[in-house]
């Protein structure tokens, strides 16, 4: 008995930490957090930067307003999580700047605007404040996971549609010189809008429809197995209720 | 007593919350500092040395830090051997939209090898605009007789950025003058043979004619000693640039920024003029033999002629009168004049005619957007004949600007404000002052 208790628990966090994956998905479900998703996804790279960060501040934040959600007044909880929020901001702003410089200054100022990313401080009020501070850690990660996931797809599109390459190196420490995983030298690869602000309109609608196709065809697949379902349960039922007629035709006779 | 104790846990909540939010700022600002300010260093230096072919890195003493100045650092820079290669000049600026942090190269010539942005908090499309647009047309330019002109020809979100840029051309403008003082020949040599006490020149007005800049050449406390007027001329098919100095009654004498590739016989051509300076400049000819000599000597009379019919006013935002002539005939009057607009300070030539009557007026500097400042121009120029335009029709010329605007508040108001104050004034002026004569 208690050990299905805790592999029930175990699937929850299980499901608590992917939910966000795509379930839940951030950016391509909940339409959070688009001003990242537009202004930074130009490069791969950068848009696991900004991930990264992201999964910082998210965990952080969801940690702190978690452990101290009963100490704060109701009317005061969105001010006080905004002050969270800003700290672990702040802090890493500093810390890129001290350990990835490269990718301060190609992030410059959306670091600071993750403050007003409202996925942060949605999490912060929907979630880590009514719950316990391992399921709001869970949480947080899971979601932020969720929205890097989505930043380098994202990225990965436009950056390989605009320059035919994938590189690394450039602005996280990945490696000591800068390198690319794919380099397709063709012209076709180099349409430059997709590196800017309407390319990365186009690749985040063009992955949305995709996302909302999948997901409609899933819940047409979910649909129809219901379906299926109910008339195997009512196939099933017509046969319990012709049997006990036969059974009482039987006796009858 | 239950709401006080309330509050209380409110405001205890509160600043419990910022002391700990703060400490864990401070901690980790501390601890990273050392970090941070090394990072900068080194992408700086990587600018420094990106800017000047064959450079090694600056030792100590090759870098000295400026005060009172937006340039706060300037490098020396050498090659391998110890030569120096020329200048990085590091520059901070401030606006509304945040900080900028500009480098500026300047070589031994004068010219400015490069101009990039190091760092900027500012808004980020703007600072691109200005990296695309902008700077690319500084570069080759030389230092004393900087062209901003392109400015004019940069529209739609890029001239959004002239706000961005002012930052720039003011660390640029810092830059110039600093590197004055150090490329002592051929720059400050020229100032300094014509105006010994010279410590700074600043931009005053530019021109269009044989003459294109006017320049305030000032002391150590800001006082200006002369005016400076540089002249580009075609000598022998090299453009070779001339400095003539007047002061408010004399002409002061003429020289040449002899860089190492103006001929010789270019040089030797000022000599020509050695006994007119310190003359009075009313009615002064310029009598000289040989070809290079009366090319000099025509851009001169031109110039003189422009400071005999001038006139200085110093105030109400005008800055002097030119008397335009045909012959001996009056036919008009042009007003230099200067006020706050609303993202710098706008330089206007306005025109009258010899009745006073309002004939037009023109931008001879300006960093406001193009799209508020140009319709001005047209709408203004509704009035001309007027010897006197009312509060009430400036203001209908620039609402008309952006009708949409709402409360009749448009984005040109700030540019039309400063239009009218030079205009009115130049009104003002004539009635009071010109038109007695």
């Amino acid at each position: 008995m208690a050990k299905t208790k805790n592999m029930k628990k175990e699937m929850s966090r299980l499901a608590n930490l992917t939910k966000g994956f795509f379930k839940e998905n951030p950016v391509f479900v909940f339409l959070l957090g688009l001003c990242p998703a537009l202004a930074v996804t130009g490069t791969v790279e950068a848009s696991l930067g900004m991930g990264l960060l992201v999964i910082f501040v998210l965990t952080g934040s969801n940690v702190v307003v978690s452990l101290i959600r009963k100490w704060i007044p109701h009317q005061i909880r969105v001010p006080s999580y905004i002050v969270i929020i800003s700290t672990f901001v702040t802090i890493v702003g500093l810390l890129t700047e001290a350990y990835a410089y490269a990718l301060h200054g190609e992030l410059g100022i959306f670091i600071p605007l993750i403050v007003v990313n409202c996925l942060i401080l949605g999490r912060a009020e929907s979630y880590a404040s009514k719950n316990k501070v391992h399921d709001a850690a869970i949480d947080g990660f899971g979601m932020g996971l969720g929205f890097l996931g989505a930043l380098v797809v994202i990225g990965f599109f436009r950056e390989f549609l605009s320059t035919g390459a994938i590189a690394y190196g450039v602005f996280l420490p990945l490696a000591e010189t800068p390198g690319s995983i794919i380099n397709i030298d063709s012209y076709v690869f180099s349409m430059d809008a997709f590196g800017q602000a309407p390319g990365g309109f186009l690749v985040i609608g063009l992955l949305l429809g995709i996302f909302n196709f999948v997901a409609i065809l899933k819940r047409n697949k979910k649909e129809r197995e219901r379906q299926r379902m109910i008339e195997e349960k009512k196939r099933q039922a017509l046969e319990r209720k012709r049997q006990k007629a036969q059974e009482k035709a039987g006796a009858k006779a | 007593m239950a709401n006080l104790l309330e509050k209380m846990k409110v405001a205890a909540v509160l600043l419990i919350i910022g002391a700990v939010s703060g400490l864990a700022i401070f901690g980790t600002h501390t601890l990273t500092e050392e970090r941070r300010e090394e990072n900068r260093r080194m992408a700086q230096l990587a600018i420094y040395l990106e800017m000047f072919d064959g450079a090694v890195a600056p030792d100590d003493d090759d870098i000295v830090a400026i005060a009172d100045s937006s340039v706060k650092e300037m490098v020396t820079m050498r090659d391998g051997s110890g030569n120096i290669l020329g200048y990085a000049f590091r520059g901070e600026g401030r606006i509304s939209h945040g900080d900028i942090t500009v480098i500026v190269g300047i070589d031994l010539d004068g010219t400015i090898v490069d101009v990039k942005i190091a760092d900027s908090t500012q808004t980020p499309s703007y600072v691109q605009s200005v990296r695309d647009h902008y700077l690319p047309k500084l570069i080759d330019q030389p230092i004393v007789a900087m062209n901003y002109d392109f400015t004019s020809e940069i529209a739609g979100t890029s001239a959004s950025a002239g706000m961005t840029f002012g930052n720039v051309r003011r660390i640029i403008e810092d830059a110039r003058f600093i590197a004055g003082d150090f490329l002592s020949d051929p720059i400050m040599d020229a100032y300094e043979s014509l105006v010994p006490d010279v410590v700074s020149f600043e931009t005053f007005v530019v021109f269009d004619r044989a003459f294109k800049e006017e320049l305030l050449v000032k002391d150590d406390d800001e006082n200006t000693l002369a005016y400076a007027y540089l002249m580009d001329l075609d000598i022998d098919g090299e453009t070779v640039t001339y400095v003539a100095a007047y002061d408010e009654t004399e002409f002061i004498g003429i020289t040449v920024f002899a860089f190492d590739d103006v001929p010789q016989d270019a040089i030797d051509a000022v000599w020509a003029f050695e006994g007119y300076w310190n003359s009075d400049f009313n009615g002064l000819t310029f009598d000289v033999d040989g070809e290079i000599e009366n090319t000099i000597a025509a851009a001169l009379t031109e110039l003189n002629t422009f400071v005999e019919n001038r006139t200085w006013i110093n105030a109400n935002t005008l800055d002097y009168v030119e008397t335009l002539y045909d012959g001996d005939t009056v036919t008009g009057y042009m007003f230099i004049g200067r006020s706050q607009g609303l993202m710098s300070i706008n330089v206007l030539e306005v025109y009258l005619d010899e009745t006073g009557a309002f004939q037009g007026f023109t931008y001879n500097q300006s960093g406001d957007s193009l799209n508020w400042r140009t319709p001005l121009i047209e709408r203004f120029g509704a009035y001309e004949g007027q010897t006197e335009i009312s509060q009430s029709e400036a203001e209908a010329a620039w609402d008309d600007v952006n009708p949409n605007a709402p409360d009749g508040e448009t984005s040109a108001t700030g540019t039309g404000q400063s239009v009218y104050a030079v205009i009115s004034a130049a009104l003002d002026y004539y009635s009071d002052t010109l038109g007695d004569e």
